[in-house]
């Protein structure tokens, strides 16, 4: 039988590289997966960590110097009253939406290669939600007066938060996304926390994983229940995560706005946040399957799968741009068309080029199996999305507002070095919780992947009702 | 130990006969479809608007639907999808309906139907801030001649990548083996960009232009999505109706298969709600003159009803029957379900199309009810016609095996 | 008398599962299996229903919603009715965004507490983590666990019996939590 299970692999040339590679027990994948946990970091991380802190310190300078001077510090203003803080908030989000996808929507089309890379993902999309909520917190001016505005409370001032206004449904879709992450992630991590409580060597660690562990005793009705709650969790983050970037898009589409008003707007913005959010796992999971010796979880089979995904995402992205342009045209309405010559050929053009070769053409690439297999290449290409995305919320926010209807309000937009140095600042805080992350918790959702390693093992001895009906035996099946 | 994630018994023989049977059934629809788009034309061609305008909506939504399997056909070879391989012939019947549905759709492209369907057709009839934006692009746009390039780029579209897909799976019957499921696969996800592409433009033409003024960007993935699930339904219903005959794709559908579908349908049913929140709440809020009056035909006059049954029964109602797994268990309640969303997906196009010609509210004809009979009669018809003389499960499949042993996890 | 945890280790997922129904027919009712991850067949030998966790969620998620609405209505509408472009007070269209996010926000604190609540966590101590070996039960080892309250020997004749059927390794544990409530 396994003579024929392996002419039968040979035979099939469609055959993927498999999810999971070598020869493991439970107890190598644990050592494995967790070995980058108690394993005394290297030089190398040391560097990126310092690298990742100095980042940081920008974020603390940047943010240091607006609450000083005030808002005038950025480069916004009449027309262009919205810039960097919306378009890095926008990024950052999109970001944040791979994670949710990875976890959620993969879990419930019973994506088994997901287990792999879901806990890396999920870590992202709550760093990158941080990142993306300092920006409309510190454009409020001064951020500890935000909540009376934001959140609807009994105020002595006797007014409630305004609920027909699109800023409003984002701070509740973006603060419910963020809880959401935060309980998902977590949720996924207390079978892992035990098991390190449970390695752990020193007392600090032991008594730290035991409280975050909650007490775990991996008992029967702990799993019964802990999988029925993961898995409706689940659920309900799929259509979250579809109406974060979709409200996120309203924040835009509902103004009238030239180039904003546009009814694709929220299905091509969840295209273009899953589109960046995948860029940038590739983009951090190419490294690290590396330096964490992750390669047998993480294959071949899922770097390719994420750039399939990629390239479909890019293609959605496309053909929200193929119709953007096309109803300007085709509505003949002169200011909806002038907005997107001015896209095209006005003093932003490089952008808008730069945003259409990084987000409409290179994907593409990805239908090469030799590049969505290459990893010099995938790399390469998932940086190119992020500028790409990044292009593309500068484009919409930036060319629709500094052009008004009336060419005397015409007035062009620059940012200053705050803007600059706080959003480096915020990608070196991102970098920081990411090798926190890295550094202290499995980037690999073990119990999960033991799980799918059981499964795999014994999916025999199932019950084929289809094959019963073929006339085979019961379970018949190579081992 | 295994590391595929299917374990492989080999090739599956099965030893089926070919189909040679649905005469009856050929009949039923044949006559239905006969009898029907005959009152239907025959009232059109006599000059009658609301025959023209029936036509049109049940030709936009058949052909939708066609498109809607050929998409499912062509996005499950493209995504390596072993599971449906057991159940893919009904998707490929009704991308199957293809050619019959360009045939249908001639009397629409005379001069006659052009002229008592489309405004832009007469646009000396516009008022002056109409032909204003009309003479902004419109009007090379929407100009016959470059109506019909139009047309003929969408058939060759959706023609080519049917038939090259039909013919290799008839092919892959004869011959077993890799090497056409493995040009399937490329071709499909190679032509699956052109066939979106071409059903968001054919919903432009055919459904948005038939208000002026209106245009919405999402329109496309409107129109689209909605036959997308009118396929869905019935390739559900084509799976739990033949469940009984050995030789039928119903037998081999298992619980897994039909969970799999109650699932898509689930899906499906909220992306549509999606699309349709999204264009209602842009639309409704930002309120422009040239936007808003689409809505407000369908929300301030005696449309009213009929948009509200579509937030029910297009959405909330499918929705929470459809969530408990139980109910997409339940082959009979499930087969009801699919029969509704189907129904609910031609009152959606229903709905799009005529108060484009009755704008205070419905006027319900008996044309309404022979020209989606009528048309999709004949589809169904000659659909089922050239499923004879193939297997009903695709018997050489390398994958059937793997269709066939598709768990669901627990 | 006092309570008494038997713990016994076995080789495997099905060593384990035909060690608890063998147990759970006899009558016991606490039996409970520790295991890396979930196992296959569980639920159906330890007992487990439905999990009710489903049902908290959803009326979580529905209360959520309604709160949600409510909000935007009461505030907007009727408390301090603010007019927004002549567009109507109540206008369900823009209230949607809020009602789901809150029925999400309201449905996915409802599932992490009931099951919290359901399996009694957090519970940092449990006699169970006494039993030399258990700690690889997050690894890779498959533990079968119940309490009774007897004496120390009838615990003791019990944890044999078990030992009989297969258990590589057998603890009895005594409940210190009984002990100091006294």
């Amino acid at each position: 039988m396994a003579t024929e299970h392996a002419h039968a692999a040979a035979a099939d040339p469609l055959a993927g590289v498999p999810v999971l590679l070598g020869n493991h027990t439970d107890e190598t994948l644990t050592d494995t997966l967790f070995g980058h946990v108690w394993r005394k970091p290297g030089f190398g991380w040391y560097a990126l960590f310092g690298l990742a802190l100095a980042g940081f310190g920008l974020f603390v300078l940047a943010i240091a110097v607006t609450l000083y001077k005030g808002i005038g510090a950025w480069g916004n203003n009449i027309p262009v009253g919205w810039a960097f803080g919306i378009i890095n908030f926008v990024w950052w989000i999109g970001i944040g939406h791979a994670g949710t996808l990875i976890s959620a929507i993969l879990l419930l089309f019973q994506q088994k290669w997901r287990t792999s890379i879901n806990r890396f993902a999920e870590a992202m999309t709550i760093f990158a939600v941080i990142q993306a909520l300092v920006f409309p917190v510190i454009h409020t001016g001064r951020p500890w007066y935000a909540a009376y505005f934001l959140f609807p409370y009994p105020s002595t001032n006797s007014i409630w938060p305004q609920f027909k206004s699109p800023l409003m449904w984002d701070v509740f879709a973006v603060s419910t996304y963020f809880t959401i992450s935060l309980l998902f992630w977590f949720m996924g991590l207390i079978p892992d926390l035990a098991s390190l409580r449970d390695r752990s060597k020193g007392k600090l660690q032991k008594i730290v994983y035991g409280i975050l562990s909650l007490g775990w005793r991996g008992s029967g009705k702990h799993w019964h229940n802990w999988k029925v709650a993961y898995l409706i969790m689940a659920g309900i983050s799929t259509p979250l995560v579809l109406s974060v970037h979709s409200v996120v898009s309203f924040d835009f589409a509902v103004a009238l706005l030239p180039g904003w008003h546009a009814t694709i707007f929220p299905p091509y913005f969840v295209a273009g946040a899953v589109f960046s959010g995948f860029a940038m796992v590739v983009t951090w999971i190419v490294p690290a399957r590396r330096f964490l010796g992750l390669k047998d979880v993480i294959t071949m089979r899922h770097l390719e799968n994420m750039n399939k995904i990629i390239l479909v995402t890019g293609l959605i992205v496309s053909y929200g741009y193929l119709m953007e342009h096309f109803i300007a045209w085709y509505s003949g309405n002169e200011y909806e068309w002038s907005v997107f010559v001015n896209r095209a050929t006005g003093p932003y053009a490089g952008v808008y080029w730069l945003m259409i070769t990084c987000n409409v053409v290179t994907p593409n690439l990805f239908w090469f199996k030799k590049i969505r297999t290459s990893i010099p290449a995938m790399w390469i290409l998932s940086i190119l999305v992020n500028i790409g995305m990044w292009c593309e919320r500068f484009i919409i926010i930036v060319t629709s507002l500094h052009r008004g209807f009336v060419p005397s309000t015409w007035e062009m937009y620059y940012p200053t070095w705050v803007d600059f140095t706080l959003f480096a600042g915020t990608i070196g805080f991102f970098s920081t919780l990411f090798l926190l992350f890295m550094r202290f918790l499995p980037a690999v959702a073990t119990a999960e992947v033991k799980e799918a390693r059981h499964e795999m093992e014994i999916g025999h001895v199932h019950h084929h009702p289809g094959l019963m009906k073929a006339g085979l035996p019961e379970g018949h099946a190579a081992h | 130990m295994a590391t595929t994630e299917t374990v492989t018994v080999g090739p599956l023989n099965l030893d089926l006969p070919r189909f040679a049977g649905g005469m009856k059934w050929i009949g039923v629809f044949g006559v239905i479809g006969v009898i029907g788009t005959g009152i239907t034309l025959a009232g059109a061609f006599g000059g009658n608007q609301d025959a023209w305008f029936s036509y049109q909506a049940a030709f936009a939504f058949w052909t939708a639907t066609a498109v809607g399997g050929l998409i499912l056909l062509a996005a499950h070879h493209a995504a390596n999808a072993k599971w449906p391989t057991a159940i893919r012939r009904p998707m490929e019947a009704v991308a199957g309906a293809m050619p019959v549905m360009l045939v249908l759709g001639i009397p629409l492209l005379l001069p006659n139907a052009l002229s008592a369907i489309y405004p832009w057709y007469h646009p000396e009839k516009f008022d002056a801030e109409l032909l204003h934006h009309f003479h902004g692009h419109k009007e090379l746009y929407l100009a016959p001649g470059v109506y019909y390039v139009r047309q003929a780029i969408y058939w060759v579209v959706f023609l080519l990548a049917t038939e090259v897909i039909l013919s290799w799976s008839k092919k892959l019957d004869e011959v077993g083996g890799h090497e056409f499921i493995r040009k399937t696969r490329s071709f499909s996800a190679g032509m699956l960009p052109f066939i979106i592409l071409a059903v968001t433009w054919a919903g432009f033409d055919w459904l948005m232009s038939l208000t002026p003024f209106w245009q919405s960007t999402i329109f496309g993935a409107y129109y689209g999505a909605g036959g997308f699930l009118a396929a869905i339904a019935i390739v559900t219903i084509a799976c739990l109706a033949t469940r009984s005959d050995r030789s039928m794709f119903g037998y081999w559908m298992t619980k897994h298969h039909q969970h799999n579908l109650g699932k898509l349908l689930l899906a499906f049913v909220s992306f549509w709600a999606y699309i349709g929140f999204s264009q209602l709440l842009l639309v409704w809020i930002g309120n422009l003159p040239e936007e808003v009056p689409y809505y407000w035909i369908r929300l301030k006059t005696g449309w009213l009803p009929m948009s509200t049954f579509l937030i029910f029964g297009h959405f909330a109602l499918p929705f929470v029957l459809l969530v408990p797994r139980t109910v997409k268990l339940m082959p009979r309640l499930l087969m009801a379900i699919a029969i509704w969303v189907l129904f609910v997906c031609m009152v959606d196009v229903y709905w799009m199309v005529l108060p484009a010609l009755h704008e205070d509210g419905p006027h319900y004809s008996l044309y309404n009810f022979t020209a989606f009979l009528g048309v999709g009669g004949i589809a169904a018809a000659f659909a089922i016609f050239r499923l004879r003389g193939r297997y009903l499960v695709p018997v050489k499949d390398p994958y059937l095996v793997d269709s066939l042993q598709y768990l669901q996890p627990h | 008398m006092s309570r008494y945890w038997v713990l016994a280790e076995f080789a495997g997922p099905k060593a384990l599962l035909t060690a608890a129904r063998i147990l759970r027919d006899e009558g016991l009712a606490n039996v409970d299996l520790h295991s890396p991850h979930p196992i296959d067949g569980a639920d159906e030998v330890l007992g487990l229903g439905a999990s009710r966790v489903r049902w908290v969620g959803l009326v979580g998620g529905l209360v959520g919603a309604v709160t949600g609405y409510v909000t935007c209505w009461y505030t907007n509408a009727i408390n301090f009715p603010i007019d927004v472009g002549g567009r109507p007070l109540n206008s369900a269209p823009a209230f949607i965004p809020v009602t789901f996010e809150a029925g999400v926000l309201f449905g996915a604190f409802a599932l992490l507490f009931s099951m919290l609540a359901i399996t009694g966590l957090p519970a940092l101590y449990h006699p169970v983590f006494e039993a030399p070996g258990f700690e690889r039960v997050s690894v890779d080892a498959y533990w079968l666990s119940f309490s009774i309250r007897s004496a120390e020997d009838r615990a003791n004749e019990v944890a044999e019996r078990v030992k009989a059927m297969g258990a590589t390794r057998v603890s009895v544990v005594k409940d210190p939590r009984l002990e100091a409530m006294r």
